[in-house]
């Protein structure tokens, strides 16, 4: 434990902030890339700006960093909510610069957005966006859902001590491997892995729709990554609805889907052992609560007449609850149509939707169905209580990589999370009806910033107070990071000033 | 060998095959939602 906050406790969270800056800085060559070989030789210039500046950043922080203090656990832990903020306002330099936003506090909205996979955007005129801009936003969006420091500790950090707080700071607590290193490039390889199938798998729709080979080849990766990452961005304003295609909503429903499930799941599966998927407690929490408020919430579509026929159902009302709960938010339906046609019984199911979310340690947000799980099964053990003699004494098994015994310390943690969230939901809520949006919109749109959701009933706009977009900033940074980071950077910073 | 760098060192294919399975997995969650949305109009019908 740290009694005071010394410069030189700065410096060492300097120093990791600085080389998570240095691995995210490569990510500028995809999209300088991208508009080099499309010849749009402003958005080029813009991404080597953007470069140019990181890079500079992330030797500054480097050099401040130098370091003699020994590396403890809230030192990574500050350094991965401190990453996050340094990487936003760096990924925003393009942003800005491409024109396409109405201020510097939006492009940051959009990169932290993209980054926390939550998908609201506050783009303007997306459909005439360059390639490279639109590259950039899946990168971003793709990254994020791995974890942008996750990606320095897969190729740049080989320090062990610091890893792994680094590591659980960004709200990613399991380890496939011993090492963090491995569990960090295995996550790579698993993404990576994914990425040429499903890149394939949507050229192959986007020609059976008739898009050209190279829009075909690009909205694919692109929407792969944005369905990977359980993101919501795609290439064009319209989002899913754009492809109006049965083939290309399964197929992206399939890879949110995959995106939603705990890293160490497809590192079981890959590796052979079968029984996982059908014995894991969050895999089956996740099932049972899938399906429960899909079929409240398709009821309630259906008897209110909403969609004519079950096709129709399945295609919006199905997909979008499916594109909630995984916390992804791609839409094939405008906003406004959550408000005016969906009805209350399907926008609370929706809502608790999106608050639950997916996995834990995957791509997706919300409470994550890990800790509901864990919750049912406390609510299980309770009832045996009551029922056993006084004497007895009750166990409450599960399987989570493992046969496991429900522990009051899990249990503890896991419903301090669950409580977090809900205080900030309630907090956002509050902030969405302050600023003069109805009730149930702001609701709406508060479940969604904060599951990292990206689904929108039309009060996301760059019209939006400046006050609500900060506070969405701060709620999708918050719970992308699970909270845990953010608390130890702000105890970090109190202690730092208080007096000797 | 460990069972961790087991896992690092499995043959592509064996790989290939996990990832498959775990599509086909996947491809549960369209196949029920189909059937839950004719059952449903079915109801309401």
């Amino acid at each position: 434990m740290i009694h005071r906050v010394r410069p030189d406790d700065w410096r060492l969270v300097f120093g990791y902030t600085g080389r998570v800056v240095i691995g995210f800085s490569a990510l500028y060559l995809l999209p300088l890339a991208t508009s080099l070989l499309a010849g749009e030789w402003s958005p080029a210039v813009d991404f080597l700006l953007g470069l140019g500046l990181a890079l500079l950043v992330g030797i500054a922080l480097l050099l401040v960093g130098a370091s003699t203090a020994r590396p403890a656990w809230i030192h990574g832990m500050v350094a991965a909510a401190v990453s996050w903020l340094v990487v936003m306002l760096l990924a925003a330099i393009p942003y800005i610069l491409s024109g396409h936003f109405l201020s510097y506090l939006d492009a940051c909205f959009d990169a932290m957005s993209g980054f926390t996979t939550t998908g609201l955007a506050l783009i303007q005129d997306l459909d005439h966006v360059s390639l490279g801009l639109n590259m950039w936003r899946h990168v971003l969006t793709f990254v994020g859902g791995q974890g942008v420091v996750v990606l320095a500790l897969a190729f740049l950090v080989n320090d062990p001590s610091g890893g792994y707080t680094l590591y659980v700071g960004e709200g990613k607590d399991e380890r496939l491997f011993p090492s963090d290193i491995h569990t960090a490039k295995a996550i790579w390889r698993i993404s990576m892995g994914y990425l040429l199938v499903g890149t394939a798998a949507l050229f192959a729709a986007g020609i059976a729709i008739g898009q050209s080979p190279a829009q075909a080849f690009l909205h694919g990766l692109w929407m792969f990554m944005s369905s990977w990452s359980t993101g919501g961005f795609a290439p064009m304003s319209q989002n899913m609805l754009y492809y109006h295609s049965a083939l290309y909503e399964t197929l992206t429903m399939v890879f949110f889907v995959l995106g939603s499930l705990n890293f160490a799941l497809h590192g079981a599966m890959w590796s052979g052992d079968r029984r996982e998927i059908r014995k894991n407690l969050e895999v089956s929490t996740l099932a049972a609560s899938l399906a429960v408020l899909v079929l409240v919430a398709c009821a309630g579509l259906m008897r209110a007449g909403v969609y004519p026929d079950a096709m129709a159902l399945f295609r919006k009302g199905f997909y979008l609850m499916v594109s909630g709960h995984t916390t992804t938010g791609l839409m094939n339906i405008y906003a406004r149509q959550f408000a005016l046609e969906w009805g209350d019984t399907a926008i609370l199911a929706m809502i608790v939707a999106m608050l639950i979310g997916g996995s834990a340690c995957s791509t997706a947000g919300g409470f994550k169905g890990l800790r509901v799980g864990l919750v049912a099964k406390a609510l299980v053990r309770e009832t045996r209580r009551i029922m056993a003699p006084s004497s007895a004494v009750i166990e409450q098994p599960y399987w989570y990589h493992g046969k496991k015994i429900l522990d009051d310390a899990v249990l503890r943690n896991a419903l301090m999370v669950i409580v977090l969230y809900t205080i900030t939901f309630a907090a956002t809520s509050l902030a969405g009806t302050a600023a003069g949006f109805p009730f149930l919109d702001a609701v709406f749109e508060a479940a969604s910033v904060t599951g990292n959701v990206g689904l929108s009933i039309g009060v996301t706009t760059a019209a939006m107070p400046a006050f609500l977009k900060l506070t969405d900033i701060a709620v999708m940074w918050m719970g992308r990071l699970e909270f845990m980071a953010v608390i130890a950077l702000v105890g970090f910073a109190a202690k730092s000033l208080r007096r000797k | 060998m460990s069972e961790s760098k087991a896992r690092e060192t499995r043959p592509l294919l064996a790989i290939f095959i996990g990832m498959l399975e775990e599509l086909i997995h996947m491809a549960i969650v369209p196949v029920f939602g189909l059937a839950c949305c004719l059952v449903l109009e079915r109801l309401f019908r």
